[in-house]
């Protein structure tokens, strides 16, 4: 009787730990396959680093921006973002999900919609493409002439990437639960991840205002890898923003995470109401 | 051959039949083209002169020409109808039919992409025109464009009908199939338009097919194909002819295979 | 079966708007009354058939009573709870089972659903040991349990799928067509099954069919829905009744022969020395239909047939609103 109480209520983080569990131990069935698949995202995702290292070849700043800094603001974009491919990736799958009817299984099972489509089909491959953020982000710090101490590059650095990693998050969860009304928007929903990602990786100074207004008050991009890489490199933001605004990311993030849950729970509404 | 046209046709119907999605898509490329153009806009003023012989709006040009020509030929794959076959085993039905396999799927994908370039390639064009400053080809260019336009769906054809068929040997065709198309988005020019790449990596992407698909269209477009326009078509249709004959070689010993195994 | 009320439906309506294309552009905005005010009570203990055409509003109703789907209009109740609001809470005691769509997961070899599931629902470990127990041999997975789920047969999976959703001790299971694609050994298992279920553990079930012959072997009472609304909720013997199909009696004849010209029939069919006399109504007593047979001619043997389900269902519907 006690140990049937003591199992009583898994909460959902257990859940997830095991059904990630069952992943990685299926990966691990097959570890050549998995590492060649690691491997290959790693080098695959390492020709977007390629490619901004070659604009360079052609300029040697780009609005007044070293190469070395802008590796490093792309190494922390695309570290924050492939840690947030990893963890909600598995959202892209929602349209096929209403679609075919999955969506319907989840909705008849005592926990939330969310959690369950998050702990299904993890990739762990994309371990890969964080990899290829994670070197990124080491030659540009190594490169780079970096202000703070190194213990408070560390925490810069940290602080950066759990507020990329929200943003990024938030994007993803508010863009795909256009689906709920549109079916199968993965393509507007790509745009605006990948599309953020992309922009997030180059300064924000090479864009228009209009996108510049959009990347730090509605999208906030623009402090998941600018504003940090700003502090990191020791520059005063040329569009006036406060040196705080490099630490704002994991507030930020978590505000927009607010918001995009709550657009997740009018989409659920929505589906329910009108099926599908 | 009446046949062909008719598939051809009706594909071409099918596809406009699917109206939902279009909207979606000319969002996602304009968005991209407004990242991209900030970018090769930034790089152009900086350096203050012409790169790989392209002005600030030839490279705008070049930008919004890679997005219109992305569904075009079919970059991220999102038709792999004979993948599918082929996995699943359908295709050995197909493979005994009197229709050539290959000569079937390319009149398909012949209406497909005349399709997307109505629906999927002149609006981002046209954005980019009207609102970015991109260049419409001078008018002795234009029997040209069309001409590298056709090469290039014949080409990504070829690449395409290549890698599906890899699901003949491959258990894991699709797995095959996206590393391709990741070094196809690099290749033909997707992730950075080739023009910006330094010479000693520009020079050997040009050669492979992919920069066949869109680079080198773009190249047509805006006057600056290398090293010369007909060397350029030239190239185009090499490759074209090179892959497409791979295909029924390829196609040749996969009816021999699936005779031999039985299906 | 008790007298507790634990499915109720009062005036349920859902209402979908569909787009649909008229012409090159224009658009039109149609309802499609999926649900069209249905009142439904279900008792604790009961199995009872829910049958109607493709289209009736059988799936609806069902994913309004999980809370898949909001209604439109009236009210849905189970265990005097809105499943609208209480989704997650009812769902711990509600199992159900989609024909078509199953709710294991395919690459995996079909314990780990079970595993998988068990987690999901939170089944406490003595509990669980149980059930698989009893599940494993009555829907016999012994064999099956590691093989990936892809790879089972239709029979096969529907029976991992039964189990899945019994894994919990549900109190309530909804079942979508359950022996739909199965084989008649499969049908009969899942059938004895089914009845097991309901007898001996007084488990309440909502069977959704289209297999007539799943009707009569499991459910007494039988509810016919058709575009959106209860048009029978009865006993099957009602149903016949309301459905006006009338018995047959088979003569068959020492020789081929003429229609036999009897009362009260018509000659439904002359096969050699068979005969098919069709009773024209309910009046007719098929005591007197054969004697005059055997006035008429020289008759072998007789048999008497009760209407055959799927027509009974067919007069039904065709009758629409009694």
């Amino acid at each position: 009787m006690a140990e049937a109480t003591a199992d009583r209520r898994l909460g959902p983080g257990r859940v997830y730990a095991r059904l990630v569990g069952a992943e990685v131990r299926s990966a691990m069935e097959y570890p050549a396959s998995f590492a060649l698949g690691v491997v290959s995202s790693l080098l695959l995702t390492g020709l977007s680093l390629v490619g901004v290292a070659a604009v360079f070849t052609n300029v040697d700043e780009l609005s007044g921006w070293t190469a070395e800094e802008v590796v490093l603001l792309y190494g922390l974009a695309s570290t924050g973002f492939y840690l947030t491919d990893l963890l909600v990736g598995q959202l892209d799958e929602l349209g096929l999900m209403i679609r075919t009817g999955t969506l319907d299984v989840l909705l008849l099972r005592p926990r939330r919609v969310l959690p369950q489509i998050l702990a299904g089909d993890v990739d762990l491959r994309s371990l890969g493409k964080v990899a290829q953020g994670l070197v990124a982000l080491a030659i540009g710090l190594s490169l780079a002439d970096l202000a703070p101490s190194p213990a408070a590059v560390a925490l810069r650095v940290l602080v950066a990437l759990v507020g990329a990693t929200a943003i990024y998050a938030a994007v993803w969860i508010a863009s795909i639960s256009i689906c709920f009304w549109l079916v199968d928007s993965r393509e507007v929903s790509a745009a605006f991840t990948y599309g953020g990602r992309d922009m997030s990786s180059y300064p924000l100074g090479i864009y228009g205002q209009a996108l510049r207004e959009v990347a730090r008050f509605v999208i906030p991009l623009a402090f998941a890898a600018y504003y940090p890489t700003l502090g990191l490199v020791g520059r005063a933001d040329p569009l006036g923003g406060s040196p705080a605004l490099a630490w704002a990311g994991p507030l930020v993030g978590a505000v927009a995470l607010a918001v995009a849950l709550a657009v997740w729970r009018t989409g659920l509404r929505a589906y329910r109401s009108t099926g599908a | 051959m009446r046949v062909y046209v008719e598939v051809a046709r009706r594909s071409f119907r099918r596809f406009a039949t699917y109206r939902g999605a279009t909207g979606a898509a000319l969002f996602t490329n304009t968005f991209f083209g407004i990242v991209l153009t900030a970018v090769v806009v930034a790089v152009s003023r900086e350096r203050g002169s012409a790169i790989g012989g392209l002005d600030e709006a030839g490279l705008v040009t070049q930008v919004w020409l890679g997005q219109g020509m992305i569904a075009v030929v079919d970059v991220f794959v999102r038709h792999p109808e004979l993948m599918e076959r082929i996995r699943s085993g359908d295709v050995v039905v197909d493979l005994f039919r009197p229709v050539d396999l290959q000569a079937w799927w390319a009149a398909v994908d012949g209406g497909r992409a005349a399709y997307e370039v109505l629906v999927r390639f002149l609006p981002p064009v046209t954005i980019g025109v009207v609102l970015f400053g991109a260049r419409l080809p001078a008018g002795r260019d234009v029997p040209a464009v069309v001409a590298a336009l056709v090469l290039a769906v014949a080409v990504s054809f070829g690449i395409r009908f290549l890698a599906y068929c890899s699901g003949f040997w491959l258990l894991d065709a699709k797995g095959a199939v996206r590393m391709l198309m990741t070094v196809w988005i690099v290749g033909a020019g997707m992730t950075i338009p080739l023009p910006l790449l330094p010479d000693a990596v520009e020079v050997p992407l040009r050669a492979l097919p992919f920069a066949s698909t869109i680079q080198l269209v773009s190249d047509v477009w805006t006057g600056t194909a290398r090293p010369s326009l007909p060397g350029s078509l030239g190239l185009q249709a090499a490759w074209a002819v090179a892959l497409i004959g791979a295909g029924r070689v390829v196609q040749a010993r996969a009816t021999r295979k699936v005779v031999v195994q039985g299906g | 079966m008790s007298d507790e009320v634990l499915i109720e439906l009062a005036g349920a309506e859902k209402v979908f708007s569909q787009r649909i294309r008229r012409g090159r552009l224009r658009r039109q905005r149609r309802d499609v009354r999926a649900v069209d005010g249905i009142d439904l009570t279900v008792r604790r203990g009961e199995m009872v058939g829910y049958l109607g055409p493709n289209g009736a509003g059988k799936s609806t109703t069902v994913k309004m009573l999980t809370g898949i789907l909001v209604p439109s209009g009236g009210t849905v109740r189970v265990d005097g709870l809105d499943p609208n609001r209480h989704r997650i809470e009812l769902a711990r005691r509600v199992g159900v089972v989609f024909g078509q769509r199953s709710q294991l997961w395919p690459d995996l070899p079909l314990v780990d659903s079970f595993e998988l599931l068990r987690h999901i629902y939170a089944v406490p470990a003595a509990d669980y040991r149980a059930r698989r127990a009893e599940l494993d041999e009555l829907l016999d997975l012994g064999d099956i349990l590691a093989t990936p789920v892809r790879q089972l047969s239709l029979g096969q999976r529907m029976r991992g799928d039964l189990a899945a959703a019994l894994l919990h001790g549900p109190e309530l299971v909804y079942l979508d067509e359950p022996t739909i694609g199965l084989d008649v050994v499969a049908k009969d298992r899942v059938r004895r099954f089914l009845a097991h279920l309901n007898a001996e553990r007084g488990v309440t079930v909502l069977l959704t069919t289209h297999d007539l012959v799943d009707v009569e072997r499991l459910c007494r009472r039988v509810v016919v829905i058709d575009h959106g609304r209860v048009v029978h909720d009865g006993d099957l013997a009602a149903l016949v009744r309301a459905s006006g199909a009338t018995r047959t009696v088979v003569v068959t004849l020492a020789e081929p022969g003429p229609p036999l010209d009897v009362p009260g029939v018509v000659v439904a069919e002359v096969d050699g020395v068979r005969q098919r006399l069709r009773l024209t109504s309910e009046d007719v007593s098929a005591s007197a239909v054969v004697a005059a047979a055997m006035a008429r001619a020289e008759v072998v043997d007789i048999a008497v047939e009760e209407p055959a389900i799927d027509e009974v269902v067919a007069a039904v519907y065709q009758r629409g609103l009694a």
